[in-house]
């Protein structure tokens, strides 16, 4: 019970902040920025430097250096775990991931759901997305409601931004017992080149754009919509 | 082998509809006779390798159905086949005598088609055509050519004024971009996070010199001044030639001034005169048509949030005016000037309500803010009526009553270029799954579970108006503070006062230290204070540890110096005593006697002379002047009565006898008061 009621105020702070009635709204007029288009590809770590200098000509605040991330994903699985197993998303189960920056401790962590691609011809992979900063006893808190720990790793690498644009370079590191800050294990010998942005139901503009963008850097990086069902 | 359905259609074909409506079907076929039917459609003599294979069915069919009509069905078919077989095998026995070779009996020779027949007519009109084209190519090439040549050739052309050099220097500084054939350039500070509406774009083409000459060659064909036509014709020419947009042609600057209280507010007309000729290089124009709309969107910006703000005195927006009410009877000006540079001088678009109550249109002439070329004087014109109100400043003559304030101006546009840079510097977000554009301080929204008056006030933010008005009132304060101690020092020479201004300051805080010491006696006592100036109030850090908060009022701060000195006094005095060897009997900050004190309260001194013959007592409050009284004991005039009747009692103070300082020799209060006890002491 007191897990329980621990449970619930920090689902209380996690809505705190927007009042139920006008996210019914926003919903409803489809102005709430839910939808993601997404484009991924992959550098060699040789490779790493040119692909930088071209993305910084590329984004904004190409004065200054691109800032660097590091940062920690940890994803549960949320389902019924005693259910038989049936061919179909409904046994996967819903996946949430909470990230947090190790270089930032100060600042909250992030809780985000992607849902499953969309289906049609978009110039960019399309899918669900939500994202929500949390405290810092998320993790905890999704235990206790019966997720169960899938897997973790680390990223690093760089951010940019281009307008609306989001351009993350990064390696994924393993995470294992003995693994500290300095001493990681890395997963590939390339970099993940993202290039996402956020937008509406309505506004799909925008992934010209993204397009547009990953166009500019056809011959280093081949920047594609994966389906992952596909893969 | 493929199996060949032989199955009827389910309905048969109706043969004849009866008058009373049924129908009389045909007979299904029998299977014989649909194969005859099917058979008939085949022509085997179209293809020799069908031939074959329906050849080897057919004789299969043959096999298979000899039972049934045992001839006639399969006759035509068989004919067929055979006639079909009889030219096969004579094109083969053709194909064996041409094949040896070398060829023996027969040789093949391709077959010459029948030429196309010639028309002529099209050949002529095709032929025609091209060499027109290519006619057209060239002699456009040497018209070009000649051109470049005669350019070249031209007197005051400079060699490598090319209109692609031009072109390439021009791209080097300016966004440009090709649409069709004209070359379109970008002024807006939209690239570098402005919102304004105006598209700012102007267009760059060929300066092809006309009959009109140099003249044409100006900003726009309006922008050529008939004050100065001649202005350096043999100036060098450029090439390239860039039109603005007419309502960015000319120049501008934001005028600010701090006004005192008038009748009228609005009653300034500003006008610039500094209008330059449009025989300018492209770079300056482009530069002075960006600084035009950017005072623009300055101006527009502050007017909306001039409009949209509700002070207690409400803002006035007139005309390219803005009026805001920064302390009680001080007003703040912003105008927008702006010289449109038509018909060479124009009041800009800055025609105002004309002066209502007579004081007239005071006229103020700015500098030319941006320009690099001329930098006309500053000119005023005199107002309409001359029954103005005593102290306003009419007529051409005298520097201009309303005083631009540069740094002000300077401010405003550094207001605006960091609402620019913000809109571009979001921080990018952290762990990299959150919101872009988004504050650090938002996103811990959230988690921390913040209320909605926090949130709200988290997205308060002060309009550029605002800030300016927090500069201005700070900035006139920081003057009157120094006014006003200025004013002191100058009245008081005793003690003096010595003020240090911080040269660190951020434009709505600054801060001064004064010290407060009597001259020639800097060692014995130095009274400080540090005054903190804000934008409405000043805070005054005392000797002793003392806080004090002050309205913007001039009064209040010229009463706490006086304060200050009264005290001065009396402290050093008490340290003087004590390196003379006096005694300090007693100090009283605050006496509650004697006359009373218009502003805070006299204090007192007692000093007795080393032996403690002689006792000094002194009286100081802070609008009244020093008293310095000295009594003496024994003493002299002490006879013996019936009341009184002990010697001893000639011991008591003798009755007080005021010195007339004034009077005395010395240069300050101090210097009198060391003579004075060295007087006494002797």
């Amino acid at each position: 019970m007191k897990h329980e009621g621990r449970s619930r105020q920090n689902l209380k702070v996690i809505m705190a902040v927007s009042h139920n009635e006008n996210i019914e709204a926003a919903l409803k007029s489809q102005i709430v920025p839910d939808q993601e288009f997404l484009l991924q590809g992959s550098v060699m770590d040789n490779s790493l430097g040119v692909l930088i200098d071209r993305l910084r000509g590329l984004c904004d605040n190409s004065d200054v250096h691109p800032e660097t991330f590091h940062d920690h994903e940890v994803v549960y699985i949320l389902k019924d775990f005693n259910a038989p197993a049936t061919p179909g998303p409904a046994s996967q189960g819903v996946m949430l991931r909470v990230r947090r920056a190790v270089d930032r401790p100060d600042l909250p962590h992030q809780l985000r759901y992607v849902g499953y691609p969309e289906l049609g011809n978009y110039p960019a992979l399309l899918r669900n997305c939500l994202d929500v900063p949390v405290s810092s006893n998320v993790r905890e808190f999704l235990q206790e409601l019966g997720a169960k720990l899938d897997h973790e790793f680390m990223a690093k690498g760089y951010i940019m931004k281009k307008g609306r644009i989001k351009v993350t370079v990064f390696k994924m590191y393993k995470m294992g017992p003995g693994m500290t800050k300095e001493n990681l294990e890395p997963m590939t010998m390339s970099h993940l080149v993202e290039l996402s942005v956020l937008t509406t139901k309505t506004d799909m503009s925008v992934a010209d754009d993204l397009r547009a963008l990953a166009d500019q850097l056809k011959p280093l990086v081949q920047l594609e919509r994966i389906d992952y069902r596909r893969v | 082998m493929a199996d060949i359905r032989l199955e009827v259609p389910a309905e048969n074909s109706v043969l004849e509809v009866l008058y009373d409506g049924s129908e009389l079907h045909q007979q299904p076929p029998s299977m014989s006779e649909h194969l005859t039917q099917l058979a008939r459609k085949i022509d085997f003599a179209t293809d020799g390798e069908e031939i074959k294979e329906e050849k080897k069915e057919e004789e299969e069919e043959e096999e298979k159905q000899p039972f049934q009509q045992p001839h006639w069905p399969l006759e035509e078919v068989r004919n067929k086949i055979r006639q079909a077989l009889t030219e096969v095998s004579v094109l083969h026995d053709l194909l064996a005598v041409v094949k040896p070779k070398p060829p023996q009996y027969m040789v093949l020779d391709p077959v010459q088609a029948d030429p196309p027949e010639p028309k002529a007519y099209i050949q002529f009109l095709s032929l025609k055509k091209s060499l027109q084209a290519a006619g057209t190519i060239l002699l456009n090439g040497a018209e070009r050519l000649r051109t470049s040549q005669a350019e070249m050739g031209r007197p005051g052309r400079v060699v490598g004024q090319d209109f692609h050099i031009e072109l390439l220097r021009l791209r080097q500084n300016w966004r440009l971009k090709k649409v069709g054939s004209t070359i379109l350039g970008d002024l807006s500070y939209r690239s570098a996070g402005s919102m304004y509406r105006h598209s700012g774009i102007f267009e760059v083409s060929k300066a092809d010199d006309g009959p009109g000459g140099p003249g044409i060659l100006s900003i726009g064909s309006g922008g050529a001044s008939p004050v100065a036509p001649q202005l350096g014709p043999r100036a060098i020419q450029s090439s390239l030639r860039v039109t603005v947009p007419t309502e960015l042609t000319g120049s501008a600057y934001i005028f600010v001034c701090i006004k005192k209280d008038e009748e009228d507010i609005c009653s300034a007309q500003l006008t610039s005169s500094d209008f330059v000729s449009g025989e300018t290089h492209w770079q300056q124009k482009l530069e002075k048509a960006q600084n035009v709309l950017f005072c623009k969107e300055l101006f527009s910006q502050l007017a909306r949030e001039a409009v949209k703000l509700t002070p207690s005195i409400p803002h006035l927006v007139v005309g390219n005016q803005i009026t805001a009410t920064i302390f009680p009877g001080i007003h703040l000006l912003v105008g927008l000037c702006h010289s449109d540079g038509k018909n060479g001088q124009k009041g800009g678009s800055g025609v105002l309500v004309p002066g209502n109550s007579g004081t007239g249109g005071v006229v103020v002439g700015g500098n030319n803010h941006g320009s690099t070329t001329n930098m006309a004087p500053t000119s005023v014109m005199a107002g309409a009526s001359m029954a103005g109100a005593p102290g306003v400043g009419l007529g051409g003559l005298g520097p201009s009553k309303y005083k631009h304030e540069h740094d002000l101006e300077h401010s405003l546009h550094q207001l605006l270029h960091r609402v620019y840079h913000h809109s571009f510097q979001h921080p990018l977000p952290h762990p990299v799954y959150a919101y872009m554009g988004m504050s650090k301080r938002r996103r811990a929204a959230g988690p921390e579970g913040m209320d909605k008056t926090q949130l709200v006030n988290m997205m308060k933010e002060q309009t550029l108006l605002e800030q300016i008005i927090r500069q201005v009132q700070h900035n006139f304060l920081r003057l009157r503070t120094m006014y006003v101690i200025d004013q002191l020092a100058a009245e008081f020479k005793d003690p003096l006062i010595v003020s240090h201004w911080n040269a660190f300051n951020s434009p709505t805080r600054s801060c001064v230290k004064i010290n407060i010491a009597t001259q020639g006696y800097d060692s014995v006592l130095r009274t400080k204070l540090v005054i903190h100036i804000s934008e409405r109030s000043l805070k005054c850090i005392c000797r002793d540890g003392k806080i004090m908060t002050m309205s913007f009022e001039p009064q209040e701060l010229r009463n706490l110096i006086l304060c200050q000195i009264s005290q001065h006094n009396m402290a050093a005095l008490q340290c003087l005593a004590r390196y003379t060897g006096w005694t300090v009997l007693s100090s009283e900050q605050n006496v509650g006697t004697g006359a009373i004190e218009p502003l805070g309260n006299a204090s007192t001194v007692m000093l007795a002379s080393p032996s403690g013959n002689k006792v000094i007592g002194v009286h100081s409050g802070p609008h009244q002047r020093v008293s310095v009284m000295v009594s003496s004991s024994p003493r002299p005039d002490f006879y013996p009565s019936t009341v009184v009747s002990g010697q001893r009692w000639e011991n008591l103070g003798a009755s007080w006898q005021e010195v007339r300082h004034d009077r005395m020799e010395g240069r300050n209060f101090l210097n009198k008061m060391e003579l004075l006890m060295a007087a006494l002491t002797a």
